[in-house]
């Protein structure tokens, strides 16, 4: 039917939509106006339709039904548009009884007297829009019509249900063969577990193509009673049905392994098929032994390599690497010694993949053999082993000769210790890092393997540490590792040892936690150490004041005690009082010292703080200062800093470059005292940070 | 002790399979599982951990009980139908290691609501409870494998028969008894004795009052619960198949008799490469009129601490076979898609179809081997 245009724009028809809103009447006149439009011939007023259609009721329907039937293109396409998405509108729960008016709808377009191309069109919406105990009749029939019954027979096997399947198997006597295949793919599909007899009826048909696809409709069962059929129809498949009987076979196969409980069954099958010409065949018995396969199933693998070459050769052996238990490890390892050469030397990593002791005297065997080829492969499977007895003879390997066998040695250790490490067992794995720092070649294998100490640190590690922990290119590594370690040998009451472990960290220097770490692992030792010194702290003064600012701020100008000299002998007026220098100790953990208790009250003051370090050699460094008030700062007799500011105190307020010198170095602050708080701190720090290790002159 | 090395001879390809069908029974993890009509409507329900499912297709769920869970177990280790009240319904007889309680549910005749939970007594934590005749009056006496003693509690029933719901406890052997237990005749003087990992406790004449006498014969190790007591060798002695619980290993230890009547135990190596084997079960499933041994792995019996834990896990029969042991495989791989056996399977006719079936729990799932005979007889 073509329907005139009425030529309404958009804005006529919300226009009109505005205007007789509120009546039924309106509604449908609304809904008709659309549908009008729809089958029009202004694209722009179809198009409109095609996007306002599917919100209305579905009353309109059977309005639409008439456009889809048509022969214009553009305008079945439109209506067929607009019917799947009012589909997908009643699709959803609750509106069960429009889906089910919509249907009565459809179904009205598969009776004879439509066109099968009409039939068609409703066919492929009906699928997703019939609901759950319809009655399928309408399609069921069509599967009798040869124009369409393909199109029937894809609905059906979309739709899934039971009812579908049903009326699939129900026509399957009544099919010619060629669609008796199709139903019986459609059937596999569903996978209907009433439909099974109907199929397994059709294994014994005349036409070979049917007896296959009665067989892989049920196929998806998994059941092993099956297999003995399925193998007689590959046997007696010509060539055209060969490849899809082979294929309907092995998805047997495969469906009843990942069914379960019928494992005997399908191992003595796929041990069967290893005997087979067919190569595919034997490659798919040899994948499924791969998949299932336990250690009775080697010997019968070995023997199919030795008479195959590749592609077989290589998945059989992948299905011994596959396997799994202990008992295949131990199958293998007892067939090797009678296995060629060649055979032996393919089955280097497959044991290794193993990962059992029982492998261990083949492989280290087999790294000392006379072949370099044979000795690389052994060594790859040792490491893969990831098993600590592996080590041994990765250690000896280590020292051979070739450059490229110390170097697979020295990457099979670090794999074993870093499977160790992830397996949870700290010591093995520790042991495996200090074997592999023992023999890193170079500084990025040694790094690895101190990162492996650091995180899994044991007291034997404590001399293969000590040999690197001078190199400096490694101090970032040494250090942490050492300090581990040194940690492990205090718990294994090593005190010796952990004590120059400790020693050679305080010598090498390291991060705030570090010399924390070995401040405390000293003291606790029972080591006299001066823990502030190691953590760069200053916390031995000697300190002499108040003096008066006096006006203009002129004292701190003036040089109060003839710095940037100092004698700690000397004495000073100021005002009326004497003033002497002071020995004090900050006990604070940042080295603090407060001026107002150590001085007493002061305000518009200057102090002077006096220390003395020595460090062995010279050395970069900074002064990180803080103070409140501000400070002007001398090193060794040189002024270095100076800063007159009223503040209060932040820790490393002040950071001022230096260099001390090898030995004794002095270091003389002057600090201005403003009102309130009067106090300061003082660490040294190499340029990057960390913490500058001294002695400080003691303040008796 | 002399040990022998057999090993496993692996069945041949001409001897008739049994085809199987398998069912997971829910999404549960359950390690114990058995089967009754709990509902007395005629179909066989399968009962596994907190839940008992409806027969025949076991999809629906009814909860029995909320278990203690500890990690990846659950304090329930057995399954043991036996209608302790005597109301004509069966109540289940269970007990945990954490709980350390042997424990009856009772039946809520059928009902889907949740069992009650009596206690039997404290036992100390129940590694598996096992439920053997021991007295010989034709009804089971429970046997947990607790508290290192071997203690039986008997059902106090009435003079109809029916159980009252109190059990009277019996000591055995007070201490000194591990992991494993066993019952059976042992010396073939008709009554039975029990195996213990460092001996087998003879039996009394009188078995609730007499004195049981320890023979420490030998050391078994961490042992299977049931240690079966069974001629393997139809020598006319009784022998002992044991799995290794916590390790690898499945042996049978020959009873061997001198001609001073001296007994000695000869081990014999059934499978020395799977571990686990905690629970063993001797049922004729292939009806030939033979027992087979079924057992399997109880997977993560001890988390991932056991040898040969991340093995994959299995279920098989035994043929016997007079001492040959030919294993016969229904799964085997790894537990996301295998079935082990858990520390308490089942075997019994479930569908009614003359064939003894397997259901299999274990923390991989709990499954249903519905046996359907041989396959030749489908072929």
């Amino acid at each position: 039917m073509r329907v005139a245009a009425l030529g309404l724009g958009a804005r006529s028809v919300a226009f009109l939509g505005l205007v007789l809103a509120t009546s039924s009447f309106a509604l449908a006149s609304r809904m008709d106006e659309l549908v009008i439009a729809l089958g029009g011939d202004n694209e722009a007023a179809r198009a409109e339709a095609r996007q306002l259609l599917p919100r209305e009721s579905v009353e309109v329907v059977p309005k639409l039904l008439p456009l889809m039937a048509g022969d214009d293109e553009q305008v079945w396409r439109a209506a067929f548009n607009v019917l799947s998405d009012l589909i997908g509108e009643v699709g959803v729960p609750g509106r069960e009884a429009e889906r089910r008016i919509v249907t009565d709808h459809l179904m009205t377009l598969l009776v004879p007297e439509q066109s099968a191309k009409v039939k068609m069109r409703a066919l492929r919406l009906l699928p997703v829009l019939v609901p759950d105990g319809y009655a399928l009749t309408p399609i069921a029939d069509l599967l009798a019509d040869a124009q369409v019954r393909e199109r029937a027979r894809a609905a059906l096997v979309e739709l899934g249900t039971a009812d579908a399947a049903a009326a699939l198997r129900a026509y399957l006597p009544k099919a010619d063969a060629t669609f008796q295949v199709a139903l019986l793919d459609g059937l596999s599909q569903v996978r209907d577990a009433d439909s099974i007899d109907a199929c397994l009826k059709l294994v014994d048909s005349p036409d070979a193509r049917v007896r296959v696809a009665a067989l892989r409709s049920v196929a998806w069962m998994g059941n092993p009673s099956l297999i003995a059929t399925a193998r007689a129809q590959l046997l007696a498949a010509d060539d055209v049905l060969k490849a899809e009987a082979r294929n309907v076979f092995v998805r047997l196969l495969y469906t009843t392994e990942t069914r379960g409980g019928n494992w005997q069954i399908l191992v003595e099958t796929y041990l069967g098929l290893l005997a087979e010409d067919d190569r595919l065949l034997k490659e798919a018995a040899l994948a499924g032994l791969g998949r299932i396969g336990d250690g009775t199933c080697v010997v019968p693998v070995l023997a199919v390599i030795k008479s195959v070459d590749n592609p077989t050769r290589a998945i059989a052996i992948e299905a011994l690497r596959t396997m799994q238990g202990v008992d295949v490890a131990r199958a293998l390892v007892e067939a090797y010694p009678v296995l060629d050469g060649a055979l032996q030397a393919s089955l280097l990593g497959v044991l290794g993949s193993k990962q059992n002791h029982a492998v261990l005297p083949v492989l280290t065997q087999a790294a000392s053999s006379g072949e370099p080829a044979i000795r690389m492969a052994a060594l790859q499977a040792l490491a893969a082993t990831e098993l600590p007895d592996a080590l041994e003879a990765l250690m000896a390997a280590g020292r051979a000769e070739a450059a490229e066998e110390r170097a697979a040695a020295r990457k099979g250790i670090l794999q074993v210790a870093d499977a160790l490490r992830r397996a949870g067992k700290p010591k093995e794995a520790g042991r495996a890092y200090a074997v592999a720092l023992g023999f890193a070649g170079d500084d990025d294998a040694a790094r690895t393997a101190l990162a492996g100490v650091a995180a899994c640190p044991i007291p034997a590690a404590f001399e293969v540490v000590m040999e690197v922990a001078g190199r400096e290119s490694l101090k970032p590594q040494a250090v942490p590792a050492l300090t581990a370690v040194a940690g492990a040998l205090v718990a294994a009451g090593q005190r010796e040892q952990a004590l120059k472990a400790y020693e050679t960290i305080r010598d090498l220097g390291g991060g705030t936690e570090t010399m924390r770490l070995v401040a405390k692992g000293m003291k606790d030792l029972g080591a006299d150490i001066d823990v502030s010194a190691l953590l760069g702290i200053v916390t031995n003064w000697w300190v002499v004041g108040p003096f008066e600012l006096g006006p203009e701020n002129a004292a701190w100008n003036q040089a109060l005690i003839g710095e940037p000299n100092v004698d700690l002998n000397a004495r000073y007026m100021a005002g009326k009082r004497r003033l002497d220098w002071r020995q004090v100790v900050s006990q604070d953990e940042r080295g603090l010292l407060d001026l107002l208790k150590v001085l007493g009250p002061a305000q518009q003051a200057i102090a002077y703080a006096y220390t003395e370090i020595e460090v062995p050699q010279e050395t970069p460094a900074v002064l990180r200062i803080g103070v409140d008030d501000s400070e002007r700062v001398w090193v060794n007799g040189e002024k270095v800093f100076e800063h007159f500011v009223a503040r209060g105190l932040v820790v490393d307020q002040d950071q001022v470059p230096i260099t001390l010198k090898a030995g004794r170095n002095v270091i003389l602050m002057k600090i201005w005292q403003n009102t309130l708080g009067w106090e300061f701190c003082v660490r040294i720090t190499t340029p990057d940070g960390q913490p500058v290790s001294f002695t400080q002159r003691s303040a008796k | 002790m002399v040990i022998v090395l057999a090993g496993t001879v692996v069945a041949g390809a001409a001897e008739p399979r049994l085809r199987f069908e398998r069912q997971r029974i829910g999404d549960v993890i359950y390690e114990t599982a058995c089967a009754f009509d709990v509902d007395k409507d005629g179909a066989i329900d399968i009962v596994s951990g907190e839940f008992w499912f409806r027969g025949p297709t076991f999809e629906q769920r009814h909860r029995i009980c909320e278990l203690k869970r500890v990690d990846d177990y659950y304090d329930n280790f057995s399954d043991y139908p036996l209608d302790v009240n005597g109301d004509g319904y069966l109540d289940l007889i269970t007990g945990g290691w954490w709980g350390k309680t042997l424990q009856w549910r009772e039946n809520p005749k059928g009902e889907p609501i949740p069992w009650k939970t009596h206690a039997i007594d404290e036992c100390g934590s129940v590694e598996t409870t096992r439920f053997w005749d021991v007295d010989g009056d034709g009804h089971v006496e429970a046997v947990p494998n607790a508290g290192g003693n071997v203690v039986f509690y008997k059902l106090i029933r009435d003079a109809q028969g029916k159980g009252t719901g109190r059990f009277s406890r019996h000591e055995v052997k007070m201490g000194d008894c591990g992991h494993g237990l066993g019952f059976g005749d042992v010396n073939g003087d008709g009554r039975g004795d029990f195996i213990v990992p460092e001996g087998w406790i003879e039996a009394p004449e009188d078995r609730i009052n007499g004195k049981w006498t320890f023979h420490p014969d030998f050391h078994l190790g961490s042992a299977s619960i049931p240690i079966p007591v069974h001629d393997v060798n139809a020598d006319g002695l009784a022998d002992l198949i044991v799995g290794m619980g916590h390790d690898y290993g499945l042996f049978w230890y020959e009873q061997r008799r001198d001609n001073a009547g001296e007994r000695s135990w000869v081990k014999h190596v059934i499978d020395a490469d799977r571990s686990q084997y905690h629970d063993l079960v001797l049922d004729d499933i292939d009806k030939d009129g033979q027992v087979e041994l079924i057992t399997g792995k109880r997977y993560r019996a001890h988390a991932f601490s056991d040898p040969g834990s991340l093995d994959p896990v299995g279920l098989y029969y035994f043929k016997i076979d007079g001492g040959k042991f030919r294993r016969i495989t229904l799964d085997y791989g790894p537990a996301a898609t295998s079935s082990g056996a858990g520390i308490y399977l089942w075997v019994a006719d479930i569908d009614g179809n003359g064939w003894k079936d397997i259901i299999a729990p274990g923390k991989e799932g709990v499954y249903l081997f519905r046996n359907m005979g041989p396959i030749e007889a489908d072929q």
